[in-house]
């Protein structure tokens, strides 16, 4: 009986004291129940941050690699070609098309960005026909994701550019996730009787200037 | 003889024409990638760029082309992987023609030794110095207004560039046609825009507009008055059928394409066709096509499979039902059932039998002729 009587006295106590102190703290901070619900009302955090621009391109496809191969008995020229990322195509002639894809280009920045291309040789410079026939190389630019590249040659076979700056196939290639991305397939003629022969070697130079 | 050794010639050139080329799988990056400066007669600035993505032991290039371009120097003409190089650019005292000139600083791999088609990757940074027009002088950069659905609030927004020498107070306006009749037009609080500074301007109307499409134009008055229009469409949860195939092969069975057109501006999910074909009022087939999603406007087909491989051929009424959400749209269509066209055999023999039948007529008038002849004589 004794012990229940001094815990209900020392729960009173508790209380007055517990009550007094809020009074107090109150009284001495009227806006301490502003800053005792975590609420932050006008004042702001400030974080330093800068993200700078930058312009990036990324080609990602392992090969355009034909092999060696022959033009079909009878046949003035062979025609090979990349189709995105399915099979090439290989006709009157005997190249592998195995694993023969177009190049594969996509912007990794966070800027759209113009996309040109421009070779080191034209179709006559890589096969040298003897009669000036059947020879041709070209190119075709693709969207790998609908909406990725504006242009006017879009989805066009055209011819190699050997002038410096080359052709300019993308106006805008976007840099979203979802838009970043085109194929560049490849297409070469072979003439029956080209002037150069052995090993054929060129240079492809792919530009992404910043959209400015 | 001589065609035989064409022929080995040839095939002999044509096996060792070599196609073996670099397997690639490279990136090469800049940044900054813009930088936009006010031109200023003999302004001297530098720029700090870092080459990004590049391999440890990737040999670069630096260069400046385009416009400009011979006003540029820099610390190192060549680099090795991703390391930084210093642009200085040294303006002359006067460009002639103003508006946007671009220097593009290019980092190019170089790759000495190629076996069959190399690829090498070129990067360019923008530098764009804006030259002033002379006296007062503004562009509109961009005047953007979303398509919404019906009653959804509409958001135009704009950006004005004022390009010349003078600071200018812009009076904004804009217009919203359908068709060639105007429905709503609106002012904006005027603004002043210091030189060589751009601004935003947006407007939002909240109670939005009826489906439809609809043509608007902002005009911006600085004593001259520059205006741009863009189109903004205002959706309605429709899809109509726009086409759908008319003419089919008896005997077999073939595609039902159904082209669609979503007038929503949000993607519609679960859009199916059903296709019931009558003759008469009686029914002769019904399909049902799978279901696909729509986007927002997006036009795409439903392909179903309609079975001609009982029926008569002639004319017979399709009756395509469109399902989307809680919504069914229906089109009453004609479609035609034809024989097989003739196969290239059977058009090569009536050909052939034409061909035999002339010149029997041919004959018969020649021996008939040589007989009169030989009558008179």
């Amino acid at each position: 009986m004794k012990s229940e009587t001094f815990l209900f006295i020392l729960s009173i106590v508790i209380i007055i004291l517990s009550f007094t102190s809020i009074f107090v703290s109150l009284y001495k901070n009227p806006n301490v129940l502003q800053k005792l619900t975590g609420y932050v009302s006008t004042n702001y955090g400030y974080v330093n941050l800068s993200i700078s621009s930058y312009v990036s391109i990324n080609l990602s496809t392992d090969s355009v690699s034909w092999g060696s191969g022959a033009i079909n008995s009878g046949e003035t020229n062979a025609t090979l070609y990349t189709v995105r990322n399915g099979s090439a195509v290989v006709q009157r002639g005997n190249w592998s098309a195995t694993n023969v894809t177009a190049l594969h280009v996509e912007n990794m920045g966070n800027v759209n960005c113009s996309l040109s291309i421009q070779t080191g040789k034209n179709a006559h410079d890589f096969f040298n026909s003897l009669t000036n026939s059947n020879e041709q190389y070209m190119l075709n630019v693709t969207n790998k994701e609908s909406g990725s590249c504006s242009g006017d040659l879009l989805g066009s076979w055209v011819n190699v550019n050997k002038t410096s700056g080359g052709t300019r196939f993308c106006n805008n290639l976007g840099f979203n996730k979802d838009v970043n991305e085109i194929y560049v397939d490849v297409l070469f003629t072979i003439p029956y009787d080209a002037g150069n022969i052995g090993q054929q070697s060129d240079v492809i130079i792919i530009t992404g200037d910043a959209s400015g | 003889m001589k065609f035989k050794e064409g022929v080995i010639i040839f095939i002999v050139f044509a096996t060792i024409v070599l196609f073996n080329s670099n397997e690639v799988s490279a990136a090469l990056g800049l940044t900054p990638a813009i930088m936009r400066a006010d031109f200023k007669p003999y302004d001297k600035f530098l720029i700090n760029f870092n080459v990004i993505g590049a391999e440890g032991n990737q040999k670069l290039e630096v260069y400046a082309s385009g416009d400009l371009a011979e006003y540029v120097k820099f610390d190192k003409d060549e680099l090795l992987g991703s390391e930084a190089f210093i642009a200085y650019i040294d303006l002359p005292g006067e460009i002639a023609k103003p508006g946007q000139h671009v220097i593009y600083i290019r980092v190019r791999e170089i790759k000495d030794t190629y076996s069959g088609i190399g690829t090498k990757l070129e990067i360019g940074a923008a530098v764009v110095i804006k030259v002033p027009y002379p006296g007062r002088y503004a562009e509109i950069k961009s005047f953007v207004v979303n398509n919404t659905n019906g009653g959804e609030s509409i958001v135009f927004y704009s950006e004005v560039e004022n390009l010349g020498v003078e600071d200018l107070t812009l009076f904004p306006n804009i217009e919203v046609y359908s068709g060639n009749k105007l429905i709503d037009n609106f002012t904006l609080e005027n603004r002043l825009i210091n030189h060589t500074t751009s601004e935003i301007f947006t407007k939002i109307v909240e109670k939005g507009y009826d489906a439809g499409v609809y043509n608007s134009t902002i005009n911006f008055n600085y004593g001259k008055i520059i205006s741009q229009k863009t189109d903004f469409k205002v959706g309605i949860l429709s899809i109509e059928i726009v086409n759908w195939s008319s003419k089919f092969i008896k005997g077999k069975i073939s595609e039902f394409q159904i082209g669609v057109e979503s007038k929503w501006n949000n993607d519609v999910r679960n859009v199916y066709a059903q296709v019931n074909v009558t003759k008469n009022g009686n029914q002769v087939d019904f399909f049902k096509t799978p279901s696909i999603e729509l986007k927002k406007w997006e036009k795409s087909f439903l392909t179903g499979f309609f079975n001609c491989e009982n029926l008569e051929t002639g004319k017979y009424i399709a009756n395509i039902s469109l399902f989307y959400e809680d919504k069914i749209t229906e089109k009453i269509v004609e479609v035609k059932v034809s024989n097989p066209p003739l196969s290239r055999n059977v058009i090569m023999a009536i050909g052939l039998g034409i061909f035999l039948f002339l010149v029997l007529i041919g004959i018969i008038v020649y021996l008939f002729l040589n007989r009169k002849k030989s009558f008179k004589k």
